[in-house]
């Protein structure tokens, strides 16, 4: 459908717990320049800016691309957000593609990002509603549930969680911007670790992390 | 480019309290209202996409909540924006341009009452100069109100006749928050809330929801017979440091309207997302409205301006009024943020 859409630069930040050396602006600044360096381009090159994140109250922000206008050089264009919740990663990626495919934009600008060290991602996701059961309970104590369910329906082994945590744990060694390094890792000590959430366990679980990702969406004939 | 329309609208009464609904429930009446007037379902519309914030809701992921009011089962491709539902209905029309859907459902809501408004608004500035000072919306206007005072672009006798022209209108509006006839000098004479800004300077605050349905080409035709056409639908942004913009000029609207192709034709009907009185008068000169354009018969923001939704409000009130055959071109604006940070602004038209 309609015009044909390229990634042609992503960059990102080190993830970590804190990045304590960067304002908001300046996390997203170091990957979007990445991007655009990735991308042979400089801010003037881009038509418009879609910025993604989950919920505000995870930095106590509220609709940070205001505060983000002059930081990702969207001044004078376009400037969207994206908040489709833990999905908002790739629907903004959606969003900014379909302002490339719809031929609405050449050349276009996507950063998501979290820096969730400003707030308290706990109390974010605890906070009451009226009428209805306060939990504190956090993104983990919501999914066990399903999963102890699917894992009763499917037969999956007990033990697939500590699988996956092993592959990706290691997998991250390699990777230079990952925020959890942890060549020591075994199948025994994610078994061991505390159980949070039954059946999850804590090195089951991912961490907390501040970082930014970027990418520069881009028409054929940009591409080209 | 595809030609999008606007086939259908609905809105609930713009309230000061809405107590006792919750979001779910405020909403689901107007989405059955504006379906069951189109005689579809929602297994008739190919996407979704609402506008809302979590900070007016005070819980994380609150839309989520909300889309039990739309009945997404079997699953709905669906997206959100945090934002006016004006930016929903524009993610809409791309997904429509992209081919991807010919017919997409788009609604906003925001419950003003359970909170301090001013004060959460404060929480759209920047978190380390401006956040800590928490300056909050009503004080953040008065500057742009002062700075306009002292521009001369505007008298404060000026404004208030933009706030009783706009409360009189909102009369023959049944979803309005506040309407009636005012005299000017009796409101003059009332004490300010936050210099130079008196009461009916500032909207009311309200509690509400509002969707509309978009569809393209043909499938518009099928379910209506006066579809008001989206000729141009265009957004831009403004620095967010207050010091380093001219509050009494918009350079975001001016860009949107000149690349939505607002002076293309003769403007019968304006709608102005301006909850503050000078708002309207910069937003008039930076749309380049000449003054005899009908400004908010609906009364605008100053006669409801439920957070979220006032800005697809007024594309609301403008399609209804091409629908209806009273205007046949005008155009409807929405802002984002303080002093008019964002902007976007839409060009309507009968077929």
């Amino acid at each position: 459908m309609g015009e044909r859409v390229a990634v042609v630069g992503c960059g990102q930040t080190r993830h970590q717990a804190t990045r304590g050396d960067v304002s908001i602006a300046g996390l997203v600044r170091e990957a979007a320049m990445r991007a655009l360096e990735d991308a042979g381009m400089t801010w003037a090159d881009i038509d418009a800016v879609v910025v993604g994140k989950a919920p505000d109250f995870f930095e106590g922000l509220m609709m940070p691309e205001l505060y983000l206008a002059e930081a990702l050089g969207a001044v004078g264009k376009p400037m969207l957000r994206v908040h489709t919740a833990g999905s908002v990663g790739g629907s903004t990626a959606i969003v900014a593609s379909s302002l490339v495919s719809s031929g609405v934009h050449k050349r276009v600008l996507t950063v998501a990002f979290e820096k969730q060290s400003e707030s308290e991602a706990m109390w974010a996701l605890s906070l009451p509603v009226p009428f209805s059961q306060k939990l504190v309970a956090g993104a983990g104590g919501f999914f066990a549930p399903h999963i102890r369910a699917y894992m009763r329906r499917s037969g999956a082994p007990e033990d697939t969680g500590i699988l996956v945590a092993l592959k990706d744990r290691l997998n991250a060694c390699k990777n230079p911007f990952a925020h959890l390094h942890q060549p020591h890792i075994t199948y025994e000590s994610i078994r061991d670790s505390m159980m949070l959430w039954d059946p999850i366990r804590y090195d089951e679980t991912c961490p907390s992390s501040d970082g930014a990702f970027a990418m520069v969406l881009a028409d054929e004939a940009t591409g080209d | 480019m595809r030609d999008v329309a606007v086939v259908g609208t609905a809105q609930s009464a713009h309230a000061r309290r809405i107590d006792d609904r919750n979001e779910v429930e405020m909403l689901m009446p107007v989405l059955q209202e504006l379906k069951d007037g189109l005689g579809v379902t929602q297994a008739d519309l190919d996407f979704t996409c609402s506008g809302s914030t979590d900070y007016l809701a005070g819980q994380g992921f609150s839309f989520v909540g909300t889309l039990d009011g739309v009945g997404p089962y079997p699953p709905i491709s669906e997206s959100h924006v945090e934002a006016d539902g004006a930016w929903a209905l524009y993610e809409a029309w791309v997904k429509i341009q992209t081919g991807a859907a010919d017919t997409a459902l788009v609604y906003s809501y925001g419950k003003s009452s359970p909170g301090e408004l001013p004060r959460v608004l404060s929480r759209q500035l920047d978190p380390y100069y401006y956040g800590p000072l928490w300056p909050d919306s009503l004080s953040l206007a008065a500057l742009q109100t002062r700075a306009l005072l002292d521009s001369g672009k505007a008298t404060e006798r000026g404004l208030a006749e933009i706030a009783v022209r706009s409360r009189a209108a909102a009369k023959d509006n049944p979803f309005a928050t506040v309407s009636g006839d005012f005299d000017v000098d009796e409101i003059l004479a009332e004490d300010h809330l936050v210099a130079p800004l008196r009461k009916h300077d500032c909207p009311p605050l309200s509690d509400g929801a509002v969707a509309v349905v978009l569809a393209a080409d043909g499938r518009a035709r099928e379910l209506t017979e006066n579809p008001a056409w989206i000729r141009g639908v265009e957004h831009r942004i403004d620095v967010h440091a207050l010091g380093l913009r001219d509050l009494t000029d918009s350079p975001s609207t001016r860009l949107a309207a000149e690349a939505a192709g607002v002076s293309d034709g003769p403007v019968d009907v304006a709608e102005l997302h301006a909850p503050f009185t000078a708002q309207e008068v910069i937003l008039r000169e930076a749309m380049g409205l000449s003054d005899d354009v009908d400004v908010n018969p609906s009364g605008g923001a100053l006669a409801a301006n439920t957070m979220m939704a006032a800005g697809l409000v007024r594309i609301v009130e403008v399609a209804n009024r091409i629908a209806a055959g009273t205007a046949r071109r005008g155009v409807a604006h929405a802002t984002s943020g303080h002093c008019l940070q964002q902007n976007l602004v839409c060009v309507l038209e009968a077929s």
